[in-house]
């Protein structure tokens, strides 16, 4: 399982399923991208701005994978066509073996943004239940989101407000918002990138805590150090048109904490991961 | 018009004595800080009996007759023997008008932002007329209104609601539209649905808004009153103005203008305080503070 350069996108699809068998998962996945291709009508006098084509991409129910790649190259695009909340021009998007759309309308996603776009008027505990309050307001799971709260380590802040708030403290209360719901899947798109860096490490330490293993993640992010510590499986992806260049299995072993990035195993993935960046990079224009 | 003078300075005064407490280190002494601000707000006030006292020698030693311009002394004499009848009965009459036609602008306004916020077909076909509809002077068409509405209140109330709405209006529809999009777009992923939208995020977000679209209303709904009143009337503050000045009653001029002024001043503070309570996580209601 070693990375699979340039890989054609139908030879990327039967080591994927080996994979799955490997992990002994139910053989459907939980995402499945085929041929997908998202054209903006923006610049449509030369047909369009090409935002993702030919991409193809299959994930595990238990599998947190790393979108990366440099700005451009469609991550937030490819997160929001899972996500249902944009349609592919060309391609088929399956969750769960529906479409995104019937996944959306039955609260699959919880979503996490970069800005965690906290409600000023609302205490921390209010903000986090806002999200399941939305969806069914005699149902929300008090309790459930209470230990989240705690498991992000804000327990005591359940009452304050945004604007007492760090940056960091914000976010956790963003990714507690996402989970109040228990969504089938969590996409996060560059969730950590407006905090600064000893934060940020400490923040994926807390996002693999309360991930726990037992839901897909689709996390976009810039930063490879981040991707390798985080994720099963590193997505690098190129730009114009956006596309997966290469998908890197990351076998170091969980649970992972702060030592896991001084081991040689990390700095040798983190090396290869690197690597394909560049490649990513070189791409351009291609 | 003390209300209004001292009101309004001691409003900059204290601005000033935050940031000057912003700067003094943390260890300064609290009795001076305290010193400081008793003599910010006292400033102001010390200035206006000041500028009282000289207008009053001016009147007395020039021997300016009252008609033109009676003193202070003169101008409250007026006002007590004025009280209650007929200036407290005018000053019903000009808060009803005022009131009246302050709701119905809000309401105007308000859906007319509502309709603006959620139909681009509605904001392109409202805006135009809307803003036109500031262009024409009140004064000028207030006499319309008495034509197609008769001398009673009404006319009054729909004068003042023509000059409310519009204030309401653009400061709404911008607190409405001006919800991050990537929140819309967070509400959407959980299929939540217009209203929700709506109650739970945009109305919240645009109350401090709203809240000075109606701070600036509710001054112009005195002015709305007034102007009502002047094409028409047999009561009311803007109609003791006209009537005392035709009958060179000067101080009694005086003493409804500073009835009005007071008016004015009040409805504000109180919408004001209103507005803290109700957003108090607006960063306006931290910085213009103008009833200290």
């Amino acid at each position: 399982m070693a990375s699979r350069p340039n890989a054609r996108a139908a030879e990327r699809v039967s080591p994927q399923r080996e994979d799955d068998a490997r992990r002994s998962e139910p053989s459907s996945p939980a995402v499945s991208l085929r041929g997908v291709r998202v054209v903006y009508r923006r610049g449509a006098k030369q047909g369009g701005l090409v935002a993702l084509d030919d991409t193809n991409l299959q994930i595990g129910r238990y599998e947190f994978v790393s979108l990366l790649g440099p700005s451009g190259c469609g991550k937030t695009t490819l997160l929001k066509v899972i996500g249902g909340l944009i349609g592919p021009t060309e391609g088929t998007v399956e969750i769960f073996g529906g479409s995104p759309e019937e996944a959306l309308r039955n609260r699959m996603f919880g979503f996490v943004f970069q800005e965690p776009n906290l409600l000023p008027w609302r205490n921390a505990m209010s903000n986090a239940e806002l999200l399941a309050e939305v969806i069914d307001r005699k149902s929300v799971d008090r309790a459930r989101i209470a230990a989240l709260l705690k498991a992000v380590g804000l327990e005591a802040f359940g009452e304050s407000f945004p604007r007492q708030l760090s940056g960091g403290m914000r976010q956790r209360v963003g990714i507690v918002r996402a989970l109040a719901f228990d969504p089938k899947i969590l996409l996060m798109d560059e969730p950590f990138a407006a905090v600064d860096a000893l934060t940020r490490d400490t923040l994926a330490e807390v996002l693999l805590e309360v991930w726990g293993g037992i839901r897909p993640v689709i996390f976009v992010t810039h930063s490879i150090e981040e991707a390798v510590f985080l994720s099963d499986r590193v997505v690098v992806m190129t730009t114009r048109p956006g596309r997966v260049l290469e998908e890197i299995p990351i076998d170091l072993p969980r649970p992972r904490t702060r030592d896991t990035r001084d081991t040689a195993e990390f700095t040798e993935i983190r090396r290869r991961v690197r690597q394909a960046v560049d490649r990513a990079q070189g791409n351009r224009g291609s | 018009m003390g209300e209004l003078r001292s009101g309004d300075t001691s409003g900059t005064a204290s601005v000033r004595g935050e940031s000057a407490a912003a700067f003094t280190p943390a260890h300064a002494d609290a009795k001076m800080r305290w010193l400081r601000r008793v003599w910010n707000a006292f400033l102001p006030i010390l200035a206006f009996a000041v500028l009282i006292a000289l207008w009053q020698l001016w009147v007395v030693w020039a021997g300016v007759p009252a008609f033109l311009l009676p003193a202070p002394t003169v101008i409250v004499r007026a006002l007590i023997d004025g009280w209650p009848d007929p200036l407290a009965y005018d000053t019903w009459v000009t808060l009803q008008e005022t009131l009246g036609g302050f709701a119905l602008g809000c309401v105007l306004g308000f859906l007319l932002a509502i309709g603006i916020t959620y139909s681009r077909f509605l904001e392109r076909v409202l805006y135009p007329p809307i803003v036109a509809s500031q262009a024409v002077p009140k004064l000028a068409i207030a006499p319309l209104f008495v034509i197609w509405l008769g001398f009673g209140i009404l006319p009054k109330i729909i004068i003042t609601m023509t000059l409310v709405f519009f204030p309401i209006v653009v400061t709404t529809a911008q607190g409405l539209m001006s919800v991050d999009a990537n929140l819309i777009e967070l509400l959407r992923s959980v299929n939540a649905r217009p209203w929700q939208v709506f109650w739970k995020v945009r109305l919240p977000h645009a109350l401090p808004a709203i809240i000075s679209g109606m701070k600036i209303g509710i001054t112009l709904a005195v002015i709305g009153a007034v102007v009502g009143e002047w094409v028409g009337a047999g009561a009311g503050l803007g109609y003791r103005v006209l009537f005392a000045q035709s009958q060179l009653q000067t101080p009694v001029t005086y003493a409804a203008i500073l009835i009005l002024i007071t008016l004015g001043v009040g409805l504000f503070a109180l919408l004001d305080a209103a507005g803290r309570l109700a957003a108090p996580w607006s960063d306006a209601a931290d910085r213009i503070n103008v009833t200290m």
